[in-house]
């Protein structure tokens, strides 16, 4: 079975500010309407993999072409940021 | 490669202002329908004026045609006529008495209490001098 692919929704719009990157949503999201959330560099980097569809394994690869760690803290923490995403309805399966 | 860092989010949640402004509501107590309008400089229950312009239940003598905007101690700041039929909203002029002549402090009113005031409405191409009295409804109603 194919691993599935997320994406980002409409109704949450990144804005890098500078070296600080936000995300706001827009219309209603439910428990995140009349918020911001501030993403530090490596959120940012996370968010935008999924601009386009990709799976959790393309983002983790692609963030370990990008930056070092010790041997698997990338992939728990990308999984971990993921999963916060698609609890909180910011990230959806496509 | 860049080093990395655990992913952070937080969260900033904006708690919207929850003042919204009180009004009283107030109605012209002036005779219904086809009631006699007071003309410009006068106290005058008898007479139209020429463009036939007069107090109506329908309008002036609505509860809500007015409302008395509060500050948020429950002071009232302002008196406001809705939706006239010629102009829009238009503010209103309070006065001690009947005579039209001494201006009311709008803080004082309260409500319940008689109220004289006056508009002035754009009509036929002048300016016209509304002149009403009424009573203060004490209400809940939010806008």
């Amino acid at each position: 079975m194919s691993e599935p692919k997320y994406q980002t929704q409409p109704e949450f719009i990144l804005r890098e500010i500078g070296d600080e990157a936000v995300l706001v949503p827009v219309g209603a999201v439910g428990e995140l309407e009349n918020s911001i959330i501030n993403f530090n560099e490596t959120y940012s980097f996370i968010w935008k993999q999924f601009e386009e569809p990709h799976t959790i394994s393309e983002a983790i690869e692609n963030a370990r072409r990008e930056y070092e760690a010790p041997e698997g803290v990338i992939e728990e923490q990308v999984k971990g940021a993921v999963d916060e995403l698609i609890k909180r309805g910011v990230l959806k399966a496509v | 490669m860049k080093a990395w860092a655990q992913p952070l989010a937080t969260v900033e949640k904006f708690v919207a202002n929850e003042y919204v402004a009180a009004c009283w509501k107030v109605v012209c107590d002036l005779p219904a329908e086809g009631a006699n309008r007071f003309v410009k400089g006068g106290h005058d229950l008898g007479a139209y004026d020429a463009i036939g312009g007069e107090h109506r239940q329908g309008s002036c003598g609505t509860e809500g045609h007015y409302s008395i905007v509060l500050d948020e101690n429950g002071v009232p700041t302002q008196m406001i006529e809705w939706q006239n039929i010629i102009d829009k909203n238009l503010n209103c002029t309070l006065y001690t008495d009947g005579s039209y002549t001494a201006v009311k402090d709008i803080a004082t009113v309260t409500t319940g209490e008689t109220i004289y005031w006056t508009t002035v409405s754009r009509q036929a191409g002048a300016d016209q001098l509304f002149q009403h009295y009424g009573h203060t409804t004490g209400t809940d109603n939010h806008s």
